[in-house]
This record gives C-alpha cells, structure tokens and sequence, in this order.
C-alpha cells in the first residue's frame, strides 16, 4: 500500500478505534499506537477502504488480548517512586461495581463448566503457559485444549452478553 | 462452524501463538472476526495485575506486580527471612487498592509461580548487594 494512502486510511480509522479500544482497556491510545505499528509493517494488501477497516480490527482484537498476556505476564517489582500503578480490570467499568459483577460474572459461568475446560481457561489467561503446553499438561491433543478454551470464553461471553456487561458488541 | 481456522489457527493467532499473516484471513472472514471479537471482549473484563505496595529490607518502596499479588507479597515477606521486611503482610493487603480482585490460579499451579519468583527475587537481592 502506497505510504501516502496508509496515512490517510490511518488518520481516517483513528477516532472509531480509539473509541473502540477505550471501551475495552484502560489504555487505549497506548494500545492505538501498537495497533497502527503492526498495521504498518504488514502492510496489508486492502483493495478498499472496508477491507482495511476489518484488518485494523483484526488486529486491534489480538492486541488487546496480547496487552492482557503480557501484563499477567510480567511478576515485576516497579519502584513505586515511577508512579506505576497497575488498573484493577483492562475493562473500562463504569464503576468499580460493574467491575465486580463482571468477575462475580466470569466465576459464576466458570463454577458451571468442568474442571478440564476452567483449567484451560485459567492456565491461558493467568499465566504464560502457551495452548501447547497446557495441552500437554492435561494429556490432550492441541486442538481438544484449544476447544475447552473457547467453550469456556463462549460461556462467559454469553453469560456477560445476558447480563449487559459486555463492550458494545458494533465497533 | 464453516470454518476450519475458527477455533484453530485464529484462536493461536488471537494468543500470540500462529502465523502473523493469519491476521488477513481473520479480517476477511465472518467467523474468525467473530471469534475474536468474542475472545477480545471476555479477556477485557478479566482482572488485570494486581498491584500491592511491598516494602523490601532496604527501605524503598515498590510495587509488586503479578496476578497473585497478595500471595506473593506474603512469600516475598517470607522470602526475606531474617531481615525486617515491612510492610507486613497485614500491611500489604491494607495498602492493596480497594478494588483489588482475588483471581485465584489453581493452588497447584502456586509452587510454579512462586519458583519464578523466588528466583526473580535472589536476582534482585544480588542487584541490591551489589549497589
Ligand atoms: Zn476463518
């Protein structure tokens, strides 16, 4: 893609993606930035506008997802003099009582699923362990590990959906 | 499911374990855009890295990062043995952000996590002895 179209697609899909992303993290221009970073080293072939606004969120939905991951992932001692505090939830509650109803949510549809699909669940969004090797671990072939994983998500994502508590499911 | 890649390849692509130029199939695919749509939102409202304030030996104050914040905070209180280590764990939780959210791992998983940490603090302790 031409370097002067890109500039202009990007300047163009900002402000819906930023909104997009403030509905899910707590930093969205951070998360923007890494977004159009990607976007611009692949380059992707788009004949036309829409099918460049689907990339961008394509990519948009992994970032946050990898954002998550490498926050659970980081045990790191931060000098508090830095300023640095963590946000409580990648969410963007109104209150801090739609963040406690969202989890009390996500425990609520975990307690109903059995013990392999909530293992998976928790061992791919608490730790660092990768499908693979959690596939190993329960003695399961990749693709049963990735199954139990989005029967649980499916779940909680249904469950969050009933009880509005999902991000406004239009871009 | 029509897709083949729905719940394979787009759901390692989506955790940072498939081909990068999987990012174009999931654009130009209904189902794969709504598998991800549908992992992006659930893992949104997952509690993040809990934050408490830990106060090792030598006086200045850090945050200890980590999904087990509150109960690594005691290990690490344990972890500094002889040496005063404050705040104490009582401590610690009092300072823990109002909203901190409990998002308990399996126990068994603990001993891992605690491993790692164990030796992320040796190096440190080495850092500082050698300040
Ligand atoms: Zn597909």
């Amino acid at each position: 893609m031409h370097a002067t179209l890109l500039d202009s697609r990007i300047d163009a899909l900002s402000p819906e993606l930023l909104a997009f992303l403030g509905r899910r993290t707590r930093e969205p221009e951070e998360l923007m930035q890494e977004v159009w970073l990607k976007v611009a080293r692949a380059n992707p072939d788009c004949p036309d506008d829409r099918s460049f606004r689907a990339y961008v969120f394509a990519v948009a939905r992994r970032q946050i997802i990898d954002a998550h991951r490498r926050r659970q992932a980081r045990v790191s001692l931060v000098p508090l003099d830095a300023g640095v505090r963590e946000p409580v939830s990648a969410a963007t509650p109104d209150s801090h009582a739609d963040a406690r109803r969202m989890l009390a949510v996500v425990e609520d549809t975990l307690a109903t699923l059995q013990p392999e699909v909530v293992e998976v669940f928790r061992w791919r969004t608490t730790h660092t362990l990768s499908f693979k090797e959690i596939a190993a671990r329960q003695g399961v072939p990749l693709n049963t590990a990735l199954g139990r994983h989005h029967r649980a998500v499916k779940a909680i994502g249904a469950a969050l959906s009933q009880a509005g508590l999902r991000p406004e499911e239009s871009r | 499911m029509s897709c083949e890649h729905a719940e394979t390849t787009t759901l390692l692509w989506l955790y940072g374990e498939g081909p990068e130029d999987h990012a174009a199939h999931v654009a130009e695919c209904a189902e794969c855009t709504e598998v991800s749509a549908l992992h992006a939102d659930v893992v949104a409202v997952l509690p993040e890295v809990e934050a408490v304030p830990v106060r090792p030996a030598n006086g200045s104050a850090w945050y200890l990062g980590g999904g087990l914040a509150l109960a690594a905070a005691a290990v690490l209180v344990a972890l500094v043995g002889g040496r005063p280590a404050e705040p104490t764990l009582d401590t610690a939780v009092a300072l823990a952000p109002a909203t901190t959210f409990e998002w308990q791992a399996p126990l068994s998983d603990l001993t891992d996590e605690l491993d790692a940490l164990d030796a992320e603090f040796a190096d440190l302790s080495d850092e500082l002895a050698n300040l």
